[in-house]
Parts: structure tokens; C-alpha cells; sequence
């Protein structure tokens, strides 16, 4: 008895020292460059690492050590964070929060343990790096003795699909501009929405009702990319594969603000893990990929003889990336047809409320169940019609369709099986196109968290702001906000509800959540969840790594406009690589509220029509002046300093200065609405009063000088007309007014004509920048 | 005033320069292309060209199409895939089952491969119909009826998609059908339903063909429903029918339809009511 027991732990020896021997320390050195690319046309500026982009692909095996030399050859300062990975904080990667950033011409060891398995990935933390270059897939594979190995499964070959976007423009330049509602990427995108292609399309009324409600338009996202990339390429080409072959590929969104459409020419898509986690398999006709998400998904090969595409679309359908696979000739798959643009906007005034919230009609929306977008793909609701628009299809009359919707999502919020909750979507589909949503996706084993943790139930809106580009939780950018204290051991269930017009795919670092799908103990596992507007979701986590963990939009312009929370667990122990964690929140907050800068000039020939704008989340100073060629037109400059108030920042007090030479000999002075007269030729005043967005997207501004004259004026910049051609009108009550016509060029010129009381008739270039 | 004649020569000059510029660096090559007709010629070309950057001309009976192109601008392969997305298979890609299936019905050459089954488009109306009306050439008596009800059912499917042009052309087709009936091969029951039915057939899908608005489109096609019952009923056919209603079409009235599945795609609200229905009957 005594010899087998000993014989038994001798052998647990062995066996244990063994183990011992296997966790291996795998390096990577990665020599981050700067680098001229030219993806699109045009030389530019990009970061390569190793001399690549995507990154290199980093490949470990659950039970390694992970050791990756970052050598930052650049000029500023960088990072990299491990995304979806579980580690120690410091190892995380954010600049300011977890580490200061990597100097310029200088080496940081990343370190830690990998205790996980599943497709994941890894990019730069640092301003617009990401969008740049600094991505890459990072491969965590399972040992094939672990429990939950899945043969047919575990074990197929696998491609990396690395998806991105490319712009020729200066990333820095891009945020600016949405900054600015700088309208550029709508033209370029053929999204203007304007008066003439709303009537042209029979929706003058939907145009007019979306600016009573004082919105923009929409898109499905911001930016206009010149190109898009799959593997860093446009095309890629698998011909090992031969008839019957299963192929398992890792797709990652590694685009900084896109998300993509997937589709394939050989049949139904296996869906078998999201975000590194294993779920049990889901045959789909298609799915998107929310930005930052990773779906591993299991395509078959028909036959020999031809190569089957796999088609990736970003959402707004501009252009599309596509690899084969199989060898012979090509068997295509339809791309995905353009946006009807104006069933979008007709869908959004619907769920529109006149103070900016947005109104679910009582539709229970969760887990993208019900895709409000829906009504503009023409692949499911039908071609548009011109002659046909009183049939449109997905009417959203809350009589019929929202009562059967309610039904639908309490229905699978009960069943647990994901075959019914797989029916929620074609239920308003004309045609059998089987989308995933997250109802479907049910983890293979129990995600329960310990029954002893105790839970903390915490709620945020995703609000926003289009016109202006802010982007924040509970109408609050990162700069407004202290960290969000939290105690290790500690389960905290959050509950987030999209109060904005954008989707946005929100992550947690170091950690996996739980989403509430309705499958019960069987919860999967995500570290991004894609929240669509007006949606409600629920996810729930166990706080068990000590430290400052960021939460976020993933969208790099949303998280850098402020969208951001940090988490940070009591009493943690100091990270050494961040020994002054205050001053380092500081900088933090301060990268997400910055300062943009807009600039316009009209040189006309009847004078100088401009203004110049600072601002920032609440703040914004500008200047505006209309400079004569001569005394009798005057020269005139106003400036503002004002702070937005709410949410929608519609109103807005300021205090300003004006200035004004005019020679009033030639006719007399001027007299105001209200008998006030004026009959200075030099005046300087300071003023006060406030400014406030009426419906139809018309500026009313009042204010009152130092002399007591009193002013009011409306204003509409930017109507859009056409494509190109915007027209504005100005009238005040010192009986002064304006209109104009303006047709833009490109990105920074245009023609612009005008009529102005004081100047008379113009014409004259305008630049903007 | 001599200067405005000569800014005019000048932008004579311009104008004459652009209209002669060509495709420059320029790459010839000759491809199998299909395609039928002088349509397909068309569809062919256009999609192929791009001004100054690509020409595609399609010989209609030796289908080879002679592509000249800027090779510092495009591709062979880049203009063969717009073919190809225009619905015709050539030497390197296959059109998408579906946009070949929304093809003109002269334009649907013969193809020598489809996509695999269980693509997402697979099994496709479209493709059943081309499959269908080579059947018809066949002497086989017991299907003598299938076209009729294939066409009835691709008209249904055009309803439910809220599509009326599909409508009219499907309508078309079942109108061609019905003029295709070789009487001589129906059974005798058949024969004499079929005789019955005829003419309020025609009227409907030739009603149906010609009306722009889905409105009456769908109001014909509660008759024509009517009719295709009562043959189905008594047709020598190896379809599996379902006789389907909505109590809530035709003005809360009621109205049938038929279909090949069990589940309910209601063709007289389309999107708006899809699952509105329930099954009567199975034929």
C-alpha cells in the first residue's frame, strides 16, 4: 500500500515537474518604424512594425510566457495593448493609465503569463496609431489536451483575416473634421442627403422632418476611407484547399472606426467562437463584425474547380475586400447593394423625440436582434422604388409591426434554445437571409460567475451628439469624469442603454463579460459588445485583477472625442511603470478632450467674408469678420466665447467683443428694429447673450452690447441643396441680411456667391480648412 | 476681342483633345465570355468600359470579348469580375447565382455550372425555372401542369417581396405558360378543370403583367389564387402545394394563396405583415 502510494506521487512529480518544463517563454521583438505606404493613390505617412502592417502575427499556446520586445524606432511616443487578453494591468498598454508611453528610440518589455486560448489581437493605444498600421492578430491556441478541444473543430486549418481601413488623410486631420461637421465624407461617400436628391428619390417630407428635428444626416458611420484592407491587401488567394475541406478563419476587426459585412460564395458560415471564447456552432448566411470584435467562423469548400469568394463590406457599403479560397475559377458572391439613405433618415425621425432622445416605442431592443438598419438594405426590404414609396417595406407604424417586434424579444428572452431566437430576424425579412445576432450565440460550458461574489449593478446611456462630434457616457466625457472605484472580487452587472444615433462596439480590458442573452447559465463570453441605437444591454463581470481598467467605444474617433470610462479596483498595489497615477489620469482626460481648430475665408469681390473657431467638448471661441475693400463697406469683427449646455448643446451663452469701422456719411445712421440708433463710424463693444438651435437647424442668437443696443438675428448655415451646393441665410435686427450660395470643389475649396445688405453682390473663392 | 477668339480656339482645342484621348498604356487580350443576345452585348460592354481606362467589345456568336485596358490603371481580372457581376460567367469568374437569375430571360445563356448547393442564393426560383423549362421539352405527362404552377409560385414570391416589376415579369411568364400547354397530354380530369380555369387564368396574370402598382397587382392576384387552386386540385403534379389565407388581405376580407412551404410568407402585405397566415389546406 505504501509502495503504490508513493509510486503514485512520484508519479504526480513527474508529471507536475513536466508541465513545469512546458510553459515555455516565447519572445517576439518588435521593431515599430515610421514608413511611407501608398495604399490609395498616395505617398503617406504609416507605421509598420517588423516591416509590415498588419503587424507580425503573434502566435502562443495557452500555458506560455509571453515575452515581446517593443523597440519604438519612432519619433513620438507608443504602446501596445493586448486586446481580449487576460493579464496583469501594467502588461495592458494604455499610456497614462496602465504605463507612461513607450519613449521615442527606446525598448519596453511586455511580460506576462498567457492563461487563455482563442483569437485575439493587439494594436497601439496611442492617439491615432492604430488607424495607421499598428494592428495585428495575436493566436492564442488551446492545448489539444484541454477538456473543451473540439474535434472537427480545434483542429482545422486556420487563416488569420485581419480586416482595416486606409485614408489618405492624416488621421488626426480625419477627427478634426468630424469635429467641424465637416460634410467632405458624406460627398465622397455619394451620402450627402441633400434637398434635390430627397425630392428626386420622393422624400422631401422624410428631409424636412429630419431637420425640424434638428439632425444632420446620417450615416452608418463617419469616415470615408480610400481603401480597405483584408490581411493588408485588397485580395488574397487560398488555392491549397480542395472539395469538402473545412477552413476555420480568425476574423478580426482591426479597423479603427468600420464595421464589416462577412459573406460567402459557398454556402452558410459556421460560427464557432466571438471575441476568443468558444461557442457552440451557428450556421448563419451572414454576419457583421462590430469594430475591435474577433468571430472565428468554419467555411467549407463545394467543390474542386473553382475558388469560392469571402466577401468582407464595411457598413457603408463603399467598397468591399474579398479572399478565395479553393483553386480554379472564381465563383463570386453579389456585393452587397448601396444604402437607402433616405429609408434610414425616415426610420430615425420615427424614433426621434423633438429633445433629442431617442424613443424605442416600447420595442425592447437588445442584443441586435432587430437591426433598425434593416430598412435600408435593399437585399432584405427590396430594391428602392420610385414610383413605389407608399409600399415601403418595414413600416414603421408602431400598430402592426412594434407589437409583434415586443413579442418576438420577451419570447427569446425566455427560450433558451437559439434555434427559435435565430427566426427573430427574418421574421421582418422579405427574404430568408439568416443574420447572427448576439441572442445566438450560447458558450459551450457554464459562464456562471461565483454565487458568493456580491453584485453591483451599475447603468450608463450612450449619449452623443452628430452635430458636434462629442461622444460620452451619462453625457459625460472621460475629462468630466473620476475613475470608477471598484473592489476586487466584486461582480458588477452593467446595464447600457444607446441613447445616440451611432452603434458603438464597447470594450473592457482584462476581462471577459457575460452577455444576457437569454441563454441562460450558458452566457457567452465577449470583451466587446456592439450596442445599436436605441438597444438595452446587460452584461455582468467578476472584478478579479487588481488595477486601472479601461472601458470604452471602440470606435478610435468616438474613444478619442471622450467615450470612455476606467474601472479601477480598491487599494491596488502601485504599478510601478505608472508610480504617479494622478497626474497620469490627468493626461489621460486631457487626450480626450482636445482642442479643434476650423478656419474659413470667402474671398469675394465685394470683401473678405470669414470666421475661426477653437473648441473643444463645452467651450468654443470664434471669430467672425467681414472685411470691406473700402471705408463705406466697413470693416466689421465679432467675437464669441461661449459654453454649450446639455446634451444635444443646443444652447449655448457667450460673452463677446465687437469691433466695427464704418464710414456713415454716405447714408446716415443706422437705426435697429427697436429705435435703437447708431451713428459711430468706429465702434468697439462688448457684448453678452446667448445663442440657441431652433428646429430646421436655424442658429437664433440675442445680444446685448455695453451701449444698451440690443440685437437678434437667425441664422442657417450649410443648407444642403445638392450634392455640393450648400446655401445659407442670415437676416438680424439691425435690418441686416445675407444669402448665399456656395458649390464646394474639394475638400477645402469652393465658389461661393453671395448677397450681403451692408456689401452688396459677391463672388469669390472660398477656402476652409 | 481678338483674345476671346483665341481663348475659344484654345478650348476648341481642349475639348477636340479630350475627345480624342485613348485608353494609353494600352494591354490587349481576348476572353471567353457568355452571354446570348444583343442585350448581354450590351450589358457586357457597358460594364466592361470605363472611358479612357478600359474598352470591352463582346462578338454575339463567337462569345469572346476583345478587352483592351490602361494597365497602369486596371486589370484584365479587375474588368472580368465586372462582367462577371453583371451576370456573365467567363474564363475567370462566376456571376452570383442571383444576379444571373435577375437577368432578362433572353440574356439566361446556358450554364454548364451553377454554384454549389447550400449557398445562400442556391436552390433560387430563378433557378428552378430554368431548370423547369427544360423539363418541358420532356414527354413526361405527368408534369404537363409544373410550369404553370412555377410561374404562379415565382409571381407569389414577387408579391412577397413587394417587388411589382418582378411582378409583371413573372406574370408574363405564367401568361406564356399557359399559352404553352399542350392540352393533348393532360389527364382527363385536369383536362377538363384546365378548361375551365383558362381564360380567368389569362385575364389575371395578363392584368397582373401590364399593372405598375403592387395595390392591384395583389387584388388580381387574389383571383388568380382562386383559379390555381382549383386546378391544383384536380392537376396530375408532384409539387407539394399549401393552400394558405390571411383573414386580414383584401380589406380584412380574406384571401388564399398557394405555396410550396409550410410556413407562412404572406404575399399580399409582404414585409409588413410577413407571418400573417396560416395553412388551410395541403394539396
Amino acid at each position: 500500500m505504501k509502495k503504490l502510494l508513493t509510486f503514485i506521487l512520484l508519479c504526480i512529480l513527474i508529471i507536475q515537474t513536466n508541465l513545469g518544463y512546458a510553459q515555455k517563454v516565447v519572445r517576439y521583438d518588435l521593431y515599430v518604424t515610421d514608413s511611407m505606404v501608398n495604399y490609395a493613390g498616395k505617398e503617406r505617412r504609416a507605421i509598420a512594425v517588423n516591416g509590415m502592417i498588419p503587424m507580425p502575427t503573434l502566435t502562443f499556446t495557452e500555458g506560455d510566457t509571453a515575452e515581446i520586445h517593443v523597440h519604438n524606432q519612432l519619433n513620438e511616443g507608443t504602446s501596445l495593448h493586448w486586446h481580449g487578453v487576460y493579464l496583469p494591468n501594467k502588461e495592458d498598454g494604455v499610456p497614462f493609465l496602465t504605463q507612461k508611453p513607450i519613449a521615442p528610440k527606446s525598448t519596453f518589455v511586455y511580460r506576462f503569463p498567457i492563461i487563455q486560448d482563442g483569437t485575439h489581437w493587439y494594436h497601439s493605444h496611442s492617439g491615432m496609431q492604430e488607424q495607421i498600421g499598428m494592428y495585428g492578430a495575436m493566436i492564442l491556441k488551446k492545448r489539444s489536451t484541454d477538456p473543451t478541444f473540439r474535434k472537427g473543430i480545434d483542429d482545422l486549418p486556420t487563416i488569420p483575416v485581419v480586416l482595416s481601413e486606409w485614408t489618405n488623410l492624416d488621421p488626426d486631420n480625419v477627427h478634426r473634421m468630424l469635429h467641424n461637421a465637416n460634410d467632405w465624407f458624406a460627398i465622397k461617400k455619394n451620402a450627402t442627403q441633400s434637398y434635390a436628391e430627397a425630392i428626386k428619390e420622393g422624400h422631401f417630407k422624410t428631409k424636412i422632418t429630419n431637420e425640424w428635428k434638428r439632425m444632420l444626416a446620417m450615416d452608418v458611420s463617419d469616415v470615408y476611407y480610400d481603401r480597405f484592407l483584408l490581411n493588408g491587401s485588397s485580395e488574397q488567394i487560398y488555392s491549397q484547399f480542395k472539395a469538402g475541406d473545412k477552413v476555420r478563419l480568425r476574423v478580426i476587426n482591426a479597423g479603427a472606426s468600420s464595421y464589416f459585412w462577412l459573406n460567402y460564395a459557398g454556402g452558410k458560415i459556421t460560427v464557432v467562437a466571438n471575441d476568443g471564447n468558444d461557442v457552440e456552432p451557428v450556421d448563419v448566411d451572414r454576419l457583421i463584425v462590430g469594430v475591435s470584435e474577433t468571430y472565428d467562423i468554419v467555411v467549407t469548400i463545394p467543390e474542386n474547380g473553382f475558388a469560392y469568394e469571402f466577401l468582407a463590406t464595411p457598413e457603408d457599403r463603399t467598397k468591399n475586400v474579398s479572399m478565395y479560397l479553393g483553386s480554379g475559377i472564381k465563383q463570386l458572391i453579389s456585393p452587397l447593394p448601396k444604402l437607402k439613405y433616405f429609408e434610414g433618415m425616415k426610420m430615425m425621425n420615427d424614433m426621434m423625440k423633438m429633445n433629442g432622445d431617442l424613443d424605442d416605442m416600447g420595442m425592447k431592443m437588445t442584443l441586435q436582434k432587430m437591426d433598425m438598419n434593416t430598412v435600408m438594405y435593399p437585399e432584405i426590404s427590396g430594391q428602392s422604388n420610385h414610383a413605389n414609396h407608399a409600399n415601403h417595406t418595414m413600416e414603421m407604424s408602431p400598430k402592426e409591426d412594434h407589437s409583434n417586434h415586443k413579442m418576438d424579444s420577451t419570447e427569446s428572452m425566455e427560450d433558451n434554445g437559439h434555434d427559435n431566437s435565430s427566426n427573430d430576424h427574418s421574421q421582418h425579412a422579405t427574404s430568408d437571409i439568416v443574420t447572427l445576432n448576439y441572442s445566438m450565440l450560447r458558450s459551450p460550458t457554464k459562464t456562471t460567475l461565483p454565487v458568493e461574489a456580491k453584485i453591483r449593478e451599475l447603468k450608463f446611456e450612450l449619449t452623443g451628439n452628430m452635430n458636434r462630434y462629442v461622444w460620452s457616457m451619462d453625457n459625460k466625457v472621460l475629462a468630466e469624469s473620476d475613475k470608477i472605484l471598484i473592489k476586487k472580487g466584486e461582480a458588477l452587472r452593467i446595464t447600457l442603454f444607446n441613447n445616440s444615433m451611432m452603434r458603438h462596439p464597447m470594450h473592457l480590458h482584462g476581462h471577459d463579460f457575460r452577455v444576457i442573452n437569454g441563454q441562460g447559465d450558458y452566457a457567452p463570453l465577449k470583451n466587446v459588445l456592439d450596442i445599436m441605437p436605441m438597444e438595452t444591454d446587460t452584461i455582468e463581470f467578476l472584478s478579479n485583477v487588481d488595477g486601472d481598467w479601461f472601458f470604452h467605444c471602440h470606435i478610435l474617433y468616438h474613444m478619442m472625442a471622450g467615450m470612455n470610462r476606467v474601472f479601477s479596483t480598491e487599494n491596488q498595489p502601485p504599478n510601478p511603470y505608472l508610480p504617479d497615477k494622478k497626474w497620469a489620469y490627468r493626461e489621460l482626460q486631457k487626450e480626450s478632450n482636445q482642442i479643434h481648430f476650423m478656419i474659413q475665408n470667402d474671398f469675394a469681390s465685394n470683401g473678405n467674408d470669414g470666421e475661426m473657431m477653437f473648441h473643444n467638448t463645452r467651450y468654443s471661441l470664434t471669430t467672425e469678420w467681414r472685411l470691406g475693400y473700402h471705408d463705406m463697406h466697413g470693416y466689421e469683427v465679432e467675437t464669441h466665447l461661449g459654453r454649450y449646455i446639455g446634451k444635444m448643446q443646443w444652447f449655448m451663452p457667450f460673452v463677446g467683443f465687437d469691433y466695427r469701422y464704418r464710414r456713415m456719411d454716405k447714408h446716415g445712421p443706422e437705426k435697429n428694429l427697436f429705435g435703437q440708433k447708431n451713428s459711430k463710424n468706429e465702434r468697439a463693444l462688448i457684448s453678452a447673450g446667448l445663442a440657441y438651435m431652433l428646429p430646421m437647424l436655424v442658429r437664433f442668437q440675442a445680444e446685448v452690447y455695453h451701449d444698451g443696443n440690443v440685437r437678434l438675428q437667425l441664422m442657417r448655415e450649410d443648407i444642403p441643396i445638392s450634392k455640393r451646393l450648400r446655401a445659407g441665410l442670415m437676416i438680424n435686427s439691425d435690418m441686416e441680411y445675407m444669402g448665399d450660395l456656395r458649390y464646394i470643389l474639394t475638400k477645402n475649396f469652393g465658389i461661393r456667391t453671395h448677397y450681403d445688405s451692408d456689401m452688396g453682390f459677391g463672388v469669390g473663392l472660398s477656402v476652409n480648412y | 476681342m481678338k483674345n476671346i477668339y483665341i481663348f475659344l480656339g484654345l478650348l476648341l482645342a481642349l475639348g477636340l483633345n479630350t475627345s480624342i484621348a485613348q485608353i494609353k498604356n494600352v494591354k490587349s487580350t481576348t476572353v471567353a465570355v457568355n452571354g446570348n443576345c444583343g442585350m448581354c452585348k450590351k450589358t457586357i460592354e457597358t460594364n466592361g468600359s470605363e472611358s479612357n481606362v478600359s474598352k470591352v467589345s463582346w462578338d454575339t456568336d463567337k462569345k469572346i470579348a476583345e478587352i483592351s485596358f490602361d494597365s497602369t490603371k486596371t486589370s484584365e481580372e479587375a474588368i472580368l469580375k465586372k462582367i462577371a457581376l453583371a451576370g456573365y460567367d467567363n474564363a475567370q469568374f462566376l456571376a452570383p447565382d442571383d444576379v444571373y437569375g435577375k437577368l432578362h430571360e433572353c440574356c439566361q445563356y446556358d450554364r454548364d455550372h451553377q454554384m454549389a448547393k447550400g449557398g445562400p442564393n442556391a436552390g433560387s426560383h430563378d433557378h428552378m425555372q430554368h431548370g423547369t423549362e427544360h423539363n418541358n421539352h420532356s414527354t413526361d405527362q405527368a408534369k404537363t401542369l409544373d410550369p404553370i404552377f412555377n410561374a404562379y409560385l415565382n409571381l407569389k414570391d414577387a408579391l412577397i417581396a413587394t417587388d411589382p416589376k418582378a411582378a409583371n415579369a413573372a406574370a408574363l411568364k405564367l401568361s406564356s405558360a399557359i399559352q404553352k400547354v399542350d392540352m393533348s397530354s393532360l389527364g382527363e380530369k385536369e383536362h377538363h378543370t384546365w378548361m375551365k380555369v383558362k381564360a380567368g387564368l389569362e385575364k389575371s396574370a395578363n392584368q397582373i403583367s401590364k399593372d405598375p402598382k403592387i395595390e392591384s397587382q395583389r387584388n388580381a392576384f387574389i383571383n388568380l389564387s382562386n383559379e390555381i387552386y382549383a386546378l391544383a386540385k384536380d392537376a396530375n403534379t408532384n409539387l407539394e402545394l399549401y393552400y394558405q389565407f390571411c383573414p386580414m388581405a383584401n380589406n380584412n376580407k380574406g384571401a388564399y394563396w398557394l405555396s410550396k412551404e409550410e410556413k407562412i410568407k404572406n404575399p399580399y402585405f409582404g414585409s409588413k405583415m410577413m407571418t400573417c397566415g396560416e395553412v388551410k389546406e395541403k394539396i
